[in-house]
């Protein structure tokens, strides 16, 4: 339930526009080889307005809640979109009515946890890897909830709350080995706070002994050859592909800046095999990692199909790219912070499952690897993409063969995902990430493992 | 604004009012007036104020720091016992400290007032220049800034500092078109105290403009070589980041900084000096005070090829009980050689000029590899032609042992002034 009741302030609000009224809290904790090194809360809060006048927008913002705040800021923005009008061509072509209304709250039902409890989880999360893998060359834990409430009113009726939450345990080891020293990563949670993501003991110790032994293999592993290969991306690697590689692309303020896929709307860009969608807040019947019921616009948040069965469908859009390509808007636009104005965003980036196993697809490679987990990622106006791969594995004969260590793959997505020839028929979500475009973002990114042909970074 | 060492003394006297042993406080204050492009016209202007309060309590040498952004009385008092009792509920360590008592000071930098109409004045001639020379280029995104800065920094030892700091900063993110023919998007920006330089004229901005445009027709290698790379100042940062990130306290607390014993050993070719130049006045936003509440000094942290300093601040530096660097990672300035930056491309056999490092993380060991963007392949001394779908492969601290030269010729970003460095044995592959 909001706190702020901005609703009082529509009389206020005149043209066309929006007030949002945002907090964004972190809560952080690290620790290193069993020493606590990072123990941090913070809180950002603050109003913010957006005018649109003859094809210019004004925003303002003050770290203030409050009527006297709200004035400001409505004043502010006036005038900001009124002097900018004067430098743009006129516009005024309608937009997309702003008019969702919604309340949507990821507080804990649960005890709250005190900064002493998440501590001695940590100390015994710690303990537990000193005992079980005592060879471990050093030992990271970190524990963090970011939570996002905001509240939005539009001059076309919006008045949309949500609390959104996300938390996650991440775990670092790393060991010794002749080409110096490797690591791996584990990582738990997802939507909500922290109260409602500390996993059990027994997700602990299967998710760690899983870590511990491709820690094993990677101590042992080979640089990949540099090339052009045949490899099966497993489905976080698939994920990143759909955010990176399509996803960023296809929206519409990076289409109007030159993107590639400016070209290609209606046009066969992947195998027939894949279809791409962002969802807002549902997928395949289940909640998605960081369900989008309404944007920073007050727009609904709707499905968005990028690519059906290989041909490019939709981009994604605010109110006014929207109105500029004559598209709906499918609620995309999302703000990071208060003092931030909404983007172009993903939401819950996908490609969908196939009907292949994937044991079958590793068995059908004489010759490539199995990319299991990801680093960082990086899109371009090509759709030339670029990840880092954290975990891998040689298949010689449709034998899963030694470890890789860290490399890089990269290829142009439009060319890449027509090389697509089986698509397993099971999904993984991942959100523990933050895109980065001018203002951070939460994101969701799935899929299922893929075959394709790639470039790898190498020796 | 409100008066910002009101709200220092509140927080001061709060933490050690809730039982702090010792504390830390910095308040902030900040307003921007920012004109944004998109596609090539003015979309936005925005003006937007924050301010902030982050205070660091130690009490029994356990520690946690807490923020934020409201500066009533009553709340910077709950803030004050929140962090006090998030600290006790920490764990000791006896590397936790604060900055020791230093002659309080003022520091100001940079002009008092915005100026919006010089702000557009600039960008519109920028976009109609652009139009103009560059017909290929759309200006995806142009964000012109101006900014001001308050910062009292304070702690329970008598340390006082204020700061006032502002600036004109900008960036501009674009990518050619020729038809359906599209270049790789490239960016670049930088920081100036009087916006006199035309924004064309500055950050290299002209040449990358020129180099996107022809970036429209690249192609792909043949193959893989082990060949020379020309490291562009728009593409160093991520090297620098390389290296001294094997200096910070989280890689050599882990025991697996590559640098962790090589303190006054060398790390990189003769000849190669890389400073941190916090106070230096080429840059147009110094950066008077640490992180941890020190005053910076200009350092040296490779000199003639030999490691001075660990990047460590004051916890860092207790912890592993080695000197603290006395400047943040930030600023930094590598000295320019003796080669004109044409006659570094006529000795490259084959390779690259490398203007842009799409890469994964490195690894531990410093590994690394990733996509060359807005690059041109050389051969024989020649420029050839710019390249796409062509990977680097290298280890980040092999790479500064095998500079082969420095250019005469540097850019200054505002905060750092680097030049083109020439480094060989990399594995450079295309399709």
């Amino acid at each position: 339930m909001s706190k702020w009741n901005l609703s009082s302030a529509s009389s206020k609000l005149n043209g066309e526009g929006e007030l949002r009224a945002h907090e964004n809290r972190t809560v952080q904790f690290q620790m290193i080889n069993g020493q606590l090194v990072g123990n941090a809360r913070s809180s950002n809060a603050g109003l913010s307005a957006r005018i649109f006048q003859k094809g210019a927008w004004g925003f303002a913002s003050v770290p203030e809640i409050s009527a006297s705040a709200t004035d400001r800021v409505l004043k502010q923005a006036g005038t900001n979109a009124s002097t900018l009008s004067k430098h743009v061509a006129l516009f005024d072509r309608p937009m997309a009515l702003a008019n969702a209304r919604g309340n949507k709250d990821y507080t804990t039902k649960n005890r709250k946890l005190s900064s002493q409890d998440i501590i001695q989880f940590m100390n015994g999360l710690d303990a537990k890897m000193k005992a079980k893998f005592p060879d471990l060359k050093s030992r990271t834990l970190m524990v963090y909830e970011q939570d996002f409430e905001k509240e939005v009113l539009t001059t076309g009726g919006a008045l949309c709350y949500s609390m959104l939450a996300r938390s996650y345990v991440r775990v670092y080891m790393s060991l010794d080995s002749d080409n110096g020293p490797v690591d791996v990563q584990q990582i738990f949670g997802g939507i909500g706070q922290i109260e409602d993501n500390l996993p059990s003991e027994t997700e602990v110790d299967r998710k760690l002994e899983e870590a511990y032994r491709h820690l094993k293999n990677k101590a042992k592993g080979v640089a990949p050859q540099a090339g052009m290969k045949e490899v099966i991306m497993d489905s976080k690697l698939a994920g990143i592909l759909a955010h990176e590689a399509i996803g960023h692309t296809t929206e519409a303020d990076l289409v109007m800046g030159g993107s590639v896929a400016g070209d290609y709307l209606g046009q066969q860009v992947a195998s027939p095999l894949v279809t791409l969608v962002d969802f807002a807040h549902t997928a395949l019947n289940q909640t998605c990692p960081l369900p989008v019921f309404f944007d920073d616009e007050g727009i609904e948040a709707q499905d968005t199909v990028i690519i059906e069965n290989g041909v490019l469908k939709n981009y994604m859009h605010s109110r006014e790219s929207a109105a500029r390509f004559g598209h709906k808007a499918t609620g995309h636009a999302r703000a990071w912070g208060f003092n931030d104005e909404p983007l172009i965003r993903m939401r819950n980036t996908a490609i969908l499952p196939g009907q292949d196993r994937l044991e079958d697809m590793i068995a059908s490679v004489e010759d490539g690897y199995y990319l299991l987990d990801h680093g960082n990622g990086q899109a371009d106006s090509t759709s030339e993409f670029m990840f880092g791969v954290t975990l891998g594995y040689e298949i010689k004969n449709g034998k899963l063969g030694r470890a890789l260590l860290d490399t890089t793959i990269s290829g142009i997505a439009f060319d890449m995902l027509k090389t697509v020839t089986q698509v397993s028929n099971e999904m993984t979500w991942v959100s523990s990430g933050t895109c980065g475009k001018k203002q951070p973002m939460t994101v969701g990114m799935g899929g299922p493992a893929i075959k394709c042909q790639v470039n790898l970074g190498g020796r | 604004m409100q008066d910002l060492n009101r709200v220092a003394e509140q927080a001061l006297g709060a933490l050690k009012k809730n039982g702090a042993g010792k504390a830390h406080v910095e308040i902030g204050f900040r307003e921007v007036h920012e004109l944004n492009v998109e596609a090539g016209r003015f979309t936005l202007l925005r003006t937007t104020v924050d301010q902030g309060v982050s205070m660091r309590a130690i009490t029994d040498q356990k520690q946690a720091s807490l923020s934020g952004n409201q500066f009533d009385e009553a709340v910077v008092g709950a803030l004050a016992e929140q962090t006090v009792i998030t600290a006790k509920a920490g764990a000791p360590d006896e590397a936790f400290d604060i900055a020791p008592l230093q002659a309080p000071k003022k520091f100001k930098s940079g002009p008092e007032e915005a100026d919006l109409d010089l702000m557009t004045e600039q960008a519109e001639k920028f976009l109609g220049e652009t139009k103009i020379r560059f017909p290929k280029i759309i200006l995806e995104a142009v964000t012109v800034q101006f900014i001001q800065r308050h910062r009292v920094i304070a702690n329970s030892n008598g340390v006082h500092f204020e700061t006032s700091q502002n600036d004109f900063e900008y960036s501009a993110m674009f990518t050619a078109k020729d038809g359906k023919k599209t270049s790789s998007f490239n960016y670049t920006g930088t920081s100036t105290t009087d916006f006199a330089t035309p924004m064309m004229k500055a950050a290299g901005m002209e040449t990358l403009l020129e180099q996107s445009s022809a970036q429209v027709n690249s192609r792909s290698i043949e193959g893989k070589f082990v060949g020379d790379v020309i490291i562009t100042p728009h593409c160093l940062p991520t090297f620098i980041g390389g290296l001294t990130n094997y200096l910070h306290v989280g890689s050599l607390l882990k025991g697996q900084s590559v640098y962790q014993d090589k303190l006054n050993q060398q790390i990189a070719t003769k000849g190669f000096n890389l400073r941190a130049r916090p106070l230096d006045e080429r840059f147009s936003l110094p950066r008077y005070v640490m992180g941890d509440g020190h005053l910076s000094e200009n350092i040296d942290i490779v000199q003639d090829g030999a490691l001075k300093t660990f990047m460590l601040d004051q916890y860092g530096a207790n912890k592993l009980k080695k000197t603290r660097a006395h400047a943040d990672d930030s600023h930094h300035v590598i000295d320019t050689g003796d080669v004109a930056l044409k006659d570094m491309i006529r000795s490259v056999k084959r390779g690259l000029l490398f203007c842009r490092f799409s890469n994964g993380s490195p690894a531990a060991n410093g590994d690394v590899s990733g996509v060359a963007k807005n690059s041109f392949y050389i051969e024989n001394g020649e420029i050839r032609f710019p390249v796409s779908e062509c990977m680097v492969s290298g280890n980040i601290p092999q790479m500064f042992m095998n500079i082969r030269g420095i250019s005469r010729e540097s850019l200054n970003f505002g905060t750092s002034e680097l030049p083109w460095m020439h480094v060989g044995d990399v594995t450079i592959s295309g399709k």
